[in-house]
């Protein structure tokens, strides 16, 4: 109607803003903003690092994936043209590296069982065994036995199928967005997915 | 559908990835299958199990914060990406024209003319209504709402994020309330380690203190949960500390931060009538704890005490 008001409720707007924020912060930084760059990498940098350390189980290489994914991303972030999400873009940059890595471990058969935590190191699966709310002696064995099964089939699994399953597990992404940062489909996610759960549950086979 | 089909699907309806039809189908068979109910049961105990892992495998702060520091140095010596500047691009295709004396006598030239011609467009162009000032870019922007007249025109209104530095030290109370709000920040645990790394050195108050109660019993991260105890220890005698640190050793998944706990509580002493509060807490360790220092330090204190330690 001329001359009439529109007024749009704030609701549809809202549904965009946090969006809205990422894209100037990425814009600023674009245009050289030192602490706008410094803000995208602390909005993404812990599950990351996560991410790195869940797949490596190493400090110092999740660490040299944490610094080389950033420092890509800062040489390469005015060639970043919005075409997918910048939580997409860094995170194709983050599972590349991190499958480079576990595909030289891969030839050199290297698999560190240990991870750096706020507790210095610890091993993964000892981790686990902190239930304290399960007292129970035998039940304790059974779970610690369960872990050592799990894990060692952990390390069976192709890179991929691994990535797949701690990107699924760990970081409680979905299959669609796990297809977009690996560069494929819903389904192949989904496929990779399968294969790696039927490998896990057969740990499981003698406990049932 | 058959016991194998449903079997197979069972993870992927536990990561909520199937259609609503797969879904369906399999919870049909499951009203009428045992051994699928069964095979649904050892399926959520892995995702338990991996969930449990997943829980305390939350990067230490300390690493955070370091990766932070070395990034930023990495990058203040690299140069600034992308294209030349455009002053520099100019001056290149210039050069390659005529030589420089020639180009200073023109660009005087033009600057000249640029002024006499600038400032009568300047004079004649209307006044700005943004009150947005050069120089004071919002760090972010998020649009509360949107108006449209019919010529054209919108009117927005937006909210906006803007960075500003505040110098001071941790013992301004300005600076001290923007610290307690970063020690919750629930997106960044580097930051809130560093935070309540600082509010450690504050001199003991009560907000301080209230923080890094809240950091101890709250935080996600083991290394902010470690440095907030830490912090603690110039309140141990209080009641309301040593009950959080009860809560601590009662609760906490993180056996460095329960031993913290047990030290800070066996090495502070408070009054007598404190203390017998503690005496359910350590007997119930003494049965359910599963690190034998904890434990062997709860025993030590029943005894001083001259409380039963005995395992029930």
């Amino acid at each position: 109607m001329a001359g009439a008001t529109q007024i749009l409720s704030g609701t549809a707007t809202s549904l965009s803003s946090a969006r809205m924020d990422e894209f100037a912060l990425i814009r600023a930084a674009q245009a050289g903003d030192q602490s706008a760059f410094e803000q995208l990498v602390r909005s993404y940098d812990q599950s990351v690092l996560r991410l790195a350390l869940n797949l490596l189980r190493s400090q110092e290489d999740a660490s040299d994936v944490y610094q080389e994914a950033f420092l890509r991303v800062y040489k390469n972030l005015n060639a970043f043209r919005f075409d997918c999400s910048f939580h997409t873009w860094l995170y194709r940059i983050v599972t590349n590296l991190c499958l480079d890595h576990l595909r030289k471990r891969k030839v050199r058969r290297e698999e560190p069982s240990v991870v750096a935590t706020s507790d210095g190191v610890l091993d993964r699966l000892d981790q686990v065994t902190e239930e304290r709310a399960d007292g129970d002696p035998a039940r304790r064995m059974y779970s610690d036995q369960l872990r050592a099964r799990i894990q060692s089939k952990m390390e069976e699994l192709t890179p991929r199928e691994r990535m797949v399953f701690e990107m699924r597990h760990f970081q409680g992404m979905r299959l669609r967005a796990i297809g977009d940062v690996l560069g494929t489909t819903e389904e192949a996610a989904k496929n990779c997915l399968f294969r790696a759960t039927q490998k896990m549950r057969s740990a499981l086979g003698d406990f049932q | 559908m058959d016991c194998d089909q449903v079997q197979q699907q069972l993870s992927l309806m536990l990561y909520g990835e199937l259609s609503f039809d797969e879904e369906e189908a399999i919870h049909s068979h499951l009203a009428s299958c045992d051994a699928c109910r069964a095979a649904l049961e050892t399926e959520r105990e892995l995702h338990q199990i991996m969930e449990a892992q997943a829980a305390d495998m939350e990067p230490a702060a300390d690493l955070l914060l370091a990766n932070r520091r070395q990034l930023m140095q990495s990058i203040a010596s690299q140069p600034q990406p992308g294209r030349e500047p455009l002053w520099t691009r100019i001056r290149m295709a210039a050069s390659m024209i005529a030589p420089a004396p020639v180009w200073r006598t023109a660009a005087a030239c033009g600057l000249l003319v640029l002024g006499f011609v600038g400032g009568r467009a300047y004079a004649e162009r209307p006044p700005a209504q943004t009150a947005m000032m050069e120089g004071q870019h919002p760090m972010s922007a998020r649009v509360r709402q949107i108006e449209a007249d019919g010529s054209g025109v919108l009117r927005l209104v937006v909210d906006e994020t803007r960075q500003r530095t505040v110098v001071g030290n941790v013992d301004d109370a300005a600076i001290r309330r923007l610290l307690i709000s970063a020690a919750v920040d629930p997106a960044d645990a580097g930051l809130r380690g560093e935070t309540v790394e600082i509010l450690r050195s504050a001199a003991p108050s009560d907000e301080t203190r209230e923080a890094l109660l809240h950091a101890m019993l709250r935080d996600a991260n083991d290394g902010v949960r470690l440095r907030a105890l830490e912090g603690l220890k110039p309140y141990a005698t209080q009641p309301d500390v040593r009950r959080a640190l009860a809560e601590v050793l009662l609760r906490d998944g993180n056996s460095g931060v329960r031993t913290q706990a047990v030290d800070v509580l066996t090495q502070s002493r408070a009054d007598m009538n404190i203390e017998i509060q503690l005496v359910g807490v350590f007997q119930e360790l003494m049965q359910r704890e599963s690190n034998d220092y904890i434990r062997m330090q709860c025993q030590r204190k029943l005894r001083e005490w001259k409380a039963s330690d005995e395992v029930y």
